[in-house]
């Protein structure tokens, strides 16, 4: 997928320029920009609950009535046990309405999204901007991070976790040895994947 | 009739919910599961333990960096939850934890669900760093506490002085559970066997195998050893949920079945636990619990440092490993003044579950304020805050410090590189 297109047949001026930028893609590095992104990357897959998709993202339940606005969490059982519970209460209290207004299809609540960090920001702007303003409810989220440690941070291998000394000159990954430097530059190395 | 009362801790892994005469809680899942291989319905909060085959679990959770913002996702938890338990709602009363009134940051949106949509008659709300402070304060009569909740979703440390939070020592560290298993399962998929989609299975490890070293380097030694010198390799069987349901732990030395998929741990079983210890050892900016509850020591007044530090209370799922205990203790007394003493409490018989306790004893023992229907539908948001987050600093003596632009922590913005 990634490999360069093929070019055709060349001169010799495009020969030895494709020659010098094929050995300069070899030798180009990430800077701290480019690493620290990568990192933030890193950490923020610490905070997923999945790894891989939802497994009943493109089913249908009946495939002769399909159904655009409930969600279907729950499914056809959980619908027999609500005609149960309201056969025996008798009264519906208007639950479906609220329910209906509750449930909202799944993938528009993943396209427009907010980030917990602009949902906190905004909670903050609102309380500073009510009747009665709480400060104590201002920006507590942030004021409650923890400080940045004053030990050094220690070094561990990328590839099998012990003390490091040796860093990869590219990317900037740590390793401990030349076995573990073969394997991190044939599997991570400036991969997109890593 | 009195009304029955309902202590419900609500964890971002595991809810704690039981009447307050109950003998111990009940653990039930806060999540909507959905298997790959059952496509006819989706397993609801403690639906869980009929999934069959856990393998390749998908997670619905409601609460995200410790705070529920999938009210609808909850809402189907709680009425899952209630249901089974037969709660009455009409003649109970409901007392939830929230981590809002530990560290307000969201709108809190559950009064209106337990009113409006379960009917219940009061609702006292609170977290469950709060639960243990009152509790020593009122039943253990200590004045002080440092209470340390390493959960699912962070690990935070406050100080609490007569039950009331000093809110400046309130730290936030991001590591919990969470994060935990999702950096062991990054391990193990790139250096033995693709486990990337297996949360329920090596969350299930973390808890087998995982341990605090008492000595980092010591053991880091011992985990170079060859294979024969190693004490620290283990091998930890997968199960199949055909005739395993959980994995089994064996010695690397013992011969195995080469047909039946297995991992074995070396560094990783002290190196997960200690991210909580050095969050920098993973690249995160933030100091480890030792030091935090040092901070937070630090952020009270003077006077009451030292009956801090002979308070320190460790509750949360993610405290269970063992060894973590002394390791606080260690590191603590290590960076303490010379003049203070030290206790951390040897009270805390289960972590998980010490705060559903306290918070049975606590509402057992003495009053505490319950808002009703009436209530809520005059003042609302502010009755809540205003009632159930007691703070040493009020409100108004906090006019002057806090404007928009005091952020310690600044998101920091994405330009794509590549």
């Amino acid at each position: 997928m990634f490999a360069p297109s093929r070019k055709p047949a060349a001169t010799a001026n495009q020969l030895r320029a494709s020659s010098r930028i094929s050995n300069l893609e070899g030798n180009r590095t990430l800077d701290e920009n480019a690493r620290r992104n990568r990192r933030n990357r890193q950490l923020d897959g610490l905070e997923q609950d999945n790894s891989h998709d939802d497994p009943h993202a493109n089913l249908v339940w009946n495939k002769n009535a399909p159904k655009f606005d409930d969600e279907m969490i729950g499914g056809p059982s959980a619908k027999k046990a609500k005609k149960v519970k309201e056969d025996k209460s008798g009264i519906v209290h208007g639950e479906k309405a609220r329910r209906r207004k509750l449930a909202r299809p799944e993938f528009n609540k993943q396209r427009f999204k907010k980030s917990f960090n602009a949902h906190v920001i905004e909670q903050s702007k609102a309380i500073l901007d009510s009747a009665e303003p709480d400060y104590r409810r201002v920006n507590a989220y942030q004021l409650s991070s923890a400080p940045p440690s004053e030990k050094p941070a220690r070094k561990f291998c990328a590839v099998c976790g012990i003390i490091s000394k040796y860093c990869c000159t590219r990317c900037g990954a740590k390793y401990c040895s030349l076995p573990c430097r073969d394997v991190h530059n044939d599997t991570r190395c400036m991969k997109w994947l890593a | 009739m009195s009304l029955t009362t309902i202590i419900f801790d609500n964890g971002g892994h595991n809810m704690k919910i039981g009447t307050i005469d109950s003998e111990s809680p009940r653990l039930v899942p806060n999540s909507i599961v959905k298997a790959k291989h059952e496509k006819k319905r989706v397993f609801v909060a403690h639906e869980q333990e009929e999934c069959s085959d856990k393998f390749s679990l998908f997670y619905v959770r409601p609460i995200e960096r410790g705070y529920v913002v999938n009210w609808d996702t909850q809402q189907q938890i709680w009425e899952k939850t209630f249901g089974s338990m037969d709660v009455e709602a009409s003649t109970s009363r409901i007392a939830l934890t929230d981590n809002n009134y530990l560290i307000p940051a969201l709108p809190d949106v559950s009064s209106e669900i337990l009113f409006d949509y379960f009917g219940f008659t009061e609702v006292h709300k609170t977290s469950a760093s709060t639960l243990v402070a009152k509790h020593s304060n009122k039943i253990n009569n200590e004045k002080c506490a440092v209470v340390v909740d390493s959960g699912f979703s962070w690990t935070t440390v406050a100080s609490f002085v007569n039950g009331m939070l000093i809110q400046d020592s309130v730290i936030r560290i991001d590591v919990g559970g969470k994060a935990l298993t999702n950096k062991l399962k990054d391990w193990v998929s790139y250096r033995q066997l693709n486990v990337s989609e297996e949360t329920y299975v090596i969350n299930e490890c973390k808890e087998d195998l995982c341990f605090v070293s008492q000595n980092f380097d010591e053991s880091m030694k011992e985990a170079r050893n060859r294979f024969q010198e190693n004490t620290t390799m283990k091998r930890y069987i997968m199960p199949d949920f055909h005739s395993t349901f959980r994995g089994v732990v064996k010695d690397v030395k013992e011969p195995h079945d080469p047909q039946i998929p297995s991992i074995h741990l070396g560094v990783e079983r002290f190196a997960i636990p200690e991210i909580l210890f050095n969050p920098s050892d993973i690249d995160i900016d933030q100091c480890g619990v030792a030091e935090a509850v040092i901070e937070s020591i630090c952020q009270c007044p003077e006077a009451l440092r030292p009956a801090l530090a002979e308070n320190i209370i460790v509750i949360g799922g993610s405290s269970c490993f063992p060894g973590f205990r002394e390791r606080l203790e260690r590191e603590v007394r290590s960076m303490l003044p010379a003049e203070y003493g030290l206790n951390v409490s040897n009270d805390v018989i289960n972590p998980q579950t010490h705060s559903w306790h306290c918070g049975q004893e606590l509402l057992t023992a003495s009053k505490v304020p319950w808002i009703n229907r009436k209530d809520w539908d005059e003042r609302g948001d502010s009755l809540e805050f205003s009632n159930f987050f007691q703070t040493l600093v009020q409100s108004d003596e906090l006019k002057g410090t806090r404007n928009f632009d005091d952020q310690r922590e600044k998101s920091p913005k994405e330009d794509e590189d590549f």
